[in-house]
C-alpha cells in the first residue's frame, strides 16, 4: 500500500471518529509540515502555527470529501495560518509589487529541484512570503508547480512567476554575499 | 496493516509534544461540542414547546415534547455511533487485507 493510500484509510478512520488514526496522521505530517512552517513563518511561531494547523485539521476533516488530497489540503491550511501569523506580526512583505526591486533582479531560468541546496534555502526568508511558499512547496516539499498552485489556490501562471521571482531574489542575495 | 495500531518507531520529543498537545486540544474540542449540543437542546426543546405546545389548538404537555425530543436525540446518536463503528471496522479490515 502506498503512503497516499494509507493516508486515505487514516483520513476515513478519523472521519468516523478514530482518535488513534488522528494521532498517526499527525505523526506522519509532523516532520514535513514542521520543516515547511519553520521556513515559511520562522522558528519562533512554528509551534503555535502547527498547533493551529492540527486543530483546524481536526475541526474540518469531516468536510474533506476527497481523502486522497489530504496532504495538499493540510498544506493549504498550514500556508493560510502561516500567512495570518506573518500579517499579525507585521512581517508580511510584498516585494513583487516593488517595481524598483523587481527591476533590479536579473532574468532567471528556473532551477531543477536537485539544483537547490542548503545555501539556497538558507536565504529563502529574503523572499516575500507568497513567493517563499511557492519555492518551499516546489523545492523543499518536491511538489509539482501544478500541485503548488492548487495548494495555494492561485493560477498556474502566477505560481510560475512567483517561483521565477523567488529564484531571482535568492540568487541576487547569494551574489551579494559572494556565494556565487 | 492496521493504520491506527501500527507500532511507532522512536519519536522525537518535538513530535511527541506536538502530538500530545494536539490530541489534548482535540479532546477539549469534543467535550466543548458535547456541552454545546446539550445547551442547544435545552434551548430548542422549550422553544419548540413554546411554539407548538402552548398553542390553544395543540395543547401538548411539556413533558411529552421533552421525552419525544430526548428519544429522538438518543436514537440519532445511537445510529450515528453504530454507523461510525461499522465504518471503522470495515476500514481496518481493508487495511488488514492490503497489508497481506
Amino acid at each position: 500500500m502506498t503512503l497516499q493510500e494509507d493516508d486515505v484509510l487514516l483520513v476515513l478512520l478519523v472521519q468516523s471518529g478514530d482518535t488513534a488514526a488522528f494521532e498517526k496522521l499527525l505523526r506522519r505530517l509532523h516532520a514535513p509540515m514542521r520543516k515547511y512552517v519553520r521556513s515559511l513563518a520562522g522558528e519562533s511561531s512554528a509551534d503555535d502555527i502547527l498547533q493551529d494547523v492540527a486543530w483546524q485539521i481536526y475541526r474540518q476533516i469531516r468536510q474533506l470529501r476527497e481523502p486522497r488530497v489530504f496532504r495538499a489540503w493540510a498544506f493549504r491550511i498550514a500556508t493560510r495560518i502561516s500567512f495570518q501569523y506573518l500579517k499579525r506580526q507585521k512581517r508580511w512583505r510584498d516585494l513583487e509589487n516593488d517595481a524598483e526591486f523587481v527591476r533590479s533582479l536579473a532574468v532567471q531560468t528556473l532551477l531543477e529541484p536537485d539544483e537547490v541546496d542548503a545555501d539556497f534555502l538558507s536565504l529563502i526568508d529574503q523572499v516575500s512570503p507568497s513567493s517563499r511558499a511557492v519555492l518551499l512547496l516546489h523545492y523543499q516539499q518536491h511538489l509539482s508547480l501544478e500541485e503548488t498552485a492548487a495548494i495555494l489556490d492561485i493560477p498556474f501562471g502566477t505560481a510560475k512567476s512567483r517561483l521565477s521571482y523567488g529564484v531571482a531574489t535568492v540568487r541576487k542575495f547569494l551574489k551579494e554575499k559572494g556565494r556565487i | 496493516m492496521n493504520p491506527s495500531d501500527e507500532s511507532i518507531p522512536a519519536v522525537e520529543p518535538e513530535e511527541e509534544r506536538f502530538v500530545r498537545r494536539a490530541l489534548a486540544k482535540a479532546e477539549r474540542t469534543v467535550r466543548f461540542d458535547w456541552i454545546k449540543q446539550i445547551v442547544v437542546m435545552l434551548i430548542v426543546f422549550p422553544g419548540a414547546y413554546f411554539l407548538v405546545g402552548s398553542a390553544p389548538e395543540h395543547p401538548v404537555p411539556f413533558t411529552v415534547i421533552m421525552v419525544i425530543g430526548l428519544m429522538l436525540v438518543a436514537v440519532t446518536s445511537k445510529i450515528v455511533g453504530l454507523i461510525n463503528r461499522n465504518t471503522r471496522t470495515i476500514l481496518r479490515a481493508i487495511a488488514e487485507i492490503d497489508r497481506r
